[in-house]
């Protein structure tokens, strides 16, 4: 494993009446786009927020680039992490580049408008995320991919080493959700940043990841490269439904199947799924 | 804290005798008992009869009449907010009695509380009529604030025709800052004759209220005409609102607060909501008017400021609570 | 956008001339600019510098501050039904004037301390009713709407209480106090507008050194922290500034509604969503709309002084019912 960039060490946090995770340790390699996994309610979004100082341990410490997240600044920490939250609003009226340039705040001068380098970093995320044609366009007018772009643009102007995402395919349909998970791996790839990012479907992880952690009841039930992790037995462990795991027919990723044998859909043909099960291990 | 009826009722008796003796200057049980059981009409007896118990008959009655008028509003708006008083329908009564006083001097207690109730109709009818018109679903603080919107837009009316009419000024300002104390009494009888009416009309709806607590479409699955039932009580809750502001003045939170405590008195359902609430009501009004005599001892505090003394803390644990389902 | 940031000042300079020139007694505006640049007669300058022009910057700087207020207010609460009336910032601030009247005044219906202590005691007031609004509101900030509930309740008692104050206080500060509560610029004195001017140059650094961290705002808030802004403090700093400056406007002009609910709102459709135009625009707006009221109590109801407070009741409540209704159908 590449070096840590950014470490829980025995982080007890949760909400006002319920402790979700009690000692958790997690490293997050540099340069590596490592997915956050696990059912509903595991706590995957609250290690990111945890990790970005929005969700505040109650014992324990985040460390980023060797020092305690409580040392940073607002602005010194949101030069080196940016992140997306699940539900980001801005006002309808706002146009596209105006919402690009508020990921400038933590790089701007005092009482200075927006200098070349602010206007590069706007361009740059515009064209990365395809939206240069629509930088004009209110929010109110854009498509939910379209919004979803424009956010990701926010945070490309940002222009941190690091960038946290969290479940950035909701609402959106499959296609928009693949053209979102390729700019992830193009940010990671070709503008070597380090990426974190909750998902839920796994095999969404599984395309866009370096590594995966999945969680189970406020505990890392498994983690590393997706090939390790991505395993029917892990899988049935945290999610708790028998699967088959598959290798892509367009890659050697590994695709995970959920079997029926729960639901009991396959009526005159019980064994079926047991039998695919069979076959495929 | 489950205490029924009886206990109440008994409460408040306690409270209307208490009334009787205490004032600007206490008098003996003795003195109170001559004076009400005999013809004397020395100073004494006239204050205490003519003066004292008007007042806490009024007070009883007003304040079931609110009461249940803020029943029937939060029952059918599913808000427990709901409540004449903040909802603006006792500043359309009080701007509907003052454009009448203003233009048309030496009117009898009548017309006033036809024209009060008119008032409260209209208001009542603007309200949820802008708060109906977001759709049946619309929140409690969508509805407050139109309400309180509209209470500031017919008061600062008030307060335009007051100043343009200075003569009536002295006599307005009394009557707008609410009291139980020196009102014509003969509009009381319609009060209590409403009330007898409307308590018995809700009662015979109260399944039908309980059937409204789920959703609209769930209440129509159930056989309630949602529509009717929504503009027969609001109609209803207005008109008492109406005559109520029109004896005593516009008073806030009883509405709010009577029913409030019933359902911590234990009541659940219409059928025992109906009357607790009405009882609460009656003993709120009875305690402000005998509290309204002390917390500005000599002068007498208007009881709506009282109200809303003992209201505004029943509204913020209301609002605590978790209970309500907000914005 | 252009054309209303051009013609709305020039427009608020012709009001503002209006104003001067309409009273007891007609003043043509010839004679008006004359005795504005000292060249009139006695008596023109007298009317004009001691009666007009006082009354007429009051109602002006009165309405910017208000204006302003109510932007900060709605901007920090992300809430744009929010406003100092609704949060019970304006009947906390007439508490505390009224509790000062009513402690500082000897028996001859004098004040015993300085008048200049009158805000102090405002800011003393509306400070105590934001606070507990807030702390009672900052239990669930997930639910931002409960904070105008809280307001809503936390005015009606700070109403109760004024009007026992009022009562329990002497019979000539009453009918003052009825007056002033309502709202008014008459008999505005040049002390009372130096006061208010004070107020708001006090103002100016905190807010041109808002104005950023404000636009940040517009973002919820996990993203204007992520990108850097660090909410809770400019959230703070924001209510704070827009209690100080409503109390400050309060304690000397009373409780003209609606101003700060209404200004931020037209500044957003007239001047656009950036912070400093729509600063710029609410404050316009907001001046504009108390010295036309004003203008109007003039006009309609001369020699009767009606308080401007009504007039901007009259026409902002239907304003921000229908605001309601539009922001009520986006969210049911």
């Amino acid at each position: 494993m590449p070096e840590p960039l950014i470490t829980i060490d025995a982080g007890i946090m949760g909400y006002r009446d319920m402790t979700v995770f009690n000692g958790l340790t997690l490293s997050i390699p540099k340069g590596e786009v490592t997915a956050l996994c696990g059912p509903n309610g595991c706590g995957k979004s609250t290690v990111l927020k945890a990790m970005r100082g929005i969700q505040p341990l109650s014992a324990g410490e985040v460390i980023l680039d060797a020092m305690p997240l409580g040392q940073w600044s607002a602005k010194g920490l949101a030069r080196t992490v940016a992140m997306l939250g699940q539900t980001p609003t801005a006002p309808e009226e706002m146009r596209v580049r105006d919402l690009v340039a508020l990921g400038r705040y933590a790089h701007r001068k005092p009482f200075a408008g927006l200098d070349i380098g602010d206007h590069t970093a706007i361009d740059t995320a515009l064209r990365a995320t395809t939206m240069v044609a629509l930088a004009e366009t209110p929010l109110a007018n854009l498509s939910g991919g379209q919004a979803q772009r424009a956010w990701l643009a926010m945070v490309l102007a940002q222009q941190s080493p690091v960038i946290f995402l969290d479940e950035p395919t909701n609402h959106l349909d499959i296609s928009h959700a693949l053209s979102t998970l390729s700019l992830v791996r193009q940010m990671a790839r070709n503008g070597g940043k380090t990426v974190v990012i909750v998902l839920h479907d796994l095999n969404m992880a599984a395309t866009v990841a370096d590594r995966i952690v999945l969680f189970k009841s406020g505990q890392v039930a498994a983690e590393g490269p997706v090939k390790e992790v991505l395993t029917s037995q892990n899988i049935e462990t945290v999610f708790d439904i028998p699967c088959a795991v598959m290798t892509r027919p367009d890659s050697n990723l590994p695709l995970v199947v959920p079997l029926l044998g729960r639901i009991g859909k396959s009526e005159g043909n019980t064994n079926l799924s047991a039998q695919k099960a069979d076959a495929l291990e | 804290m489950r205490v029924g009826n009886i206990t109440l009722i008994i409460l408040s008796l306690c409270v209307a005798v208490l009334g009787l003796h205490v004032g600007v200057r206490a008098y003996p049980t003795e003195d109170v008992w001559r004076a009400m059981v005999g013809t004397d009409t020395d100073a004494t007896a006239i204050i205490i009869r003519d003066l004292r118990a008007p007042r806490m008959v009024l007070a009883a009655l007003v304040g079931a009449a609110l009461a249940l008028s803020g029943l029937m509003m939060q029952s059918v708006t599913r808000n427990p907010v709901a409540e004449p008083g903040l909802l603006g329908v006792n500043a359309g009564a009080a701007f509907a009695v003052v454009v009448l006083l203003t233009y048309q001097s030496g009117v009898g207690i009548w017309a006033i509380m036809g024209v009060a109730a008119l008032g409260a109709g209209i208001a009542a009818a603007l309200v949820f009529g802008l708060a109906l018109s977001v759709g049946a679903s619309v929140s409690p603080v969508h509805l407050l604030l139109a309400g309180v919107t509209v209470a500031a837009l017919l008061m600062a009316g008030v307060q335009v025709l007051v100043i343009l009419n200075e003569q009536t000024l002295e006599e307005l300002i009394f009557w707008l800052s609410g009291s139980f104390a020196d009102r014509p009494l003969a509009g009381v009888w319609i009060v209590a004759a409403g009330l007898a009416i409307g308590g018995a009309l809700c009662l015979a709806l109260a399944p039908a209220l309980d059937a409204l607590r789920a959703d609209d479409a769930t209440a129509t699955s159930l056989g309630v005409d949602v529509a009717r039932l929504r503009l027969l009580l609001l109609g209803g809750a207005a008109l008492l609102a109406g005559c109520a502001v029109a004896l005593a003045g516009p008073i806030a939170f009883v509405g709010l607060a009577a029913p409030h405590l019933a359902q911590l008195s234990g009541a659940r359902g219409h059928a025992q909501m109906i009357p607790r609430s009405m009882i609460f009501g009656m003993l709120l009004a009875l305690t402000a008017d005998v509290l309204a005599r002390f917390i500005l001892y000599p002068t007498e505090a208007p009881v709506s400021a009282v109200m809303a003394l003992i209201g505004v803390p029943i509204l913020i644990s209301l609002l605590r609570s978790a209970r309500m389902r907000l914005a | 956008m252009t054309a209303a940031r051009v013609s709305l000042p020039v427009g608020l300079v012709v009001l503002a001339l209006v104003a001067a020139a309409m009273g007891s007694s007609f003043m043509p505006l010839d004679r008006v600019t004359a005795a504005l640049f000292g060249q009139g007669s006695r008596a023109d300058t007298v009317i004009l510098w001691n009666i007009r022009l006082p009354r007429v910057t009051m109602a002006l700087l009165a309405g910017a501050g208000l204006g302003i207020a109510g932007m900060l207010l709605q901007r920090a609460t992300r809430n744009p039904l929010a406003s100092p009336g609704v949060l019970g910032i304006v009947d906390g601030a007439a508490v505390g004037v009224l509790l000062f009247l009513l402690l500082f005044s000897n028996e001859a219906n004098v004040l015993t301390v300085s008048i200049v202590w009158q805000p102090v005691a405002a800011i003393l007031g509306a400070v105590v009713f934001a606070l507990v609004v807030a702390s009672l509101a900052a239990r669930d900030d997930t639910r931002p709407m409960t904070l105008i509930l809280y307001g809503i309740s936390l005015a009606a008692l700070a109403n109760a209480i004024v009007v026992l104050l009022i009562i329990a206080g002497p019979v000539y500060r009453a009918s003052q106090g009825l007056i002033w509560l309502a709202g008014s610029v008459q008999s505005a004195e040049w002390r009372e507008v130096w006061m208010l001017a004070m107020a708001l140059l006090v103002a100016l650094p905190a807010l041109v050194a808002l104005i950023r961290p404000l636009d940040q705002l517009h973002l919820d808030d996990l993203s204007a922290r992520t990108t850097g802004l660090s909410v809770t403090r400019t959230r703070v700093a924001t209510l704070a500034l827009s209690v100080l400056l409503t109390a400050a406007m309060v304690s000397i002009v009373g409780g003209i509604g609606f101003v700060g609910l209404i200004a931020p709102h037209a500044a957003r459709l007239l001047f656009g969503t950036g912070a400093a135009w729509q600063l710029t625009g609410a404050a316009l707006i907001g001046a504009g709309m108390v010295l036309m009221a004003d203008l109007l109590v003039r006009v309609l109801f001369q020699p009767l002084e009606v308080p401007a407070g009504a007039v901007t009741a009259l026409i902002g409540a239907p304003y921000f019912l229908f605001l309601l209704l539009r922001h009520g159908r986006a969210h049911a």
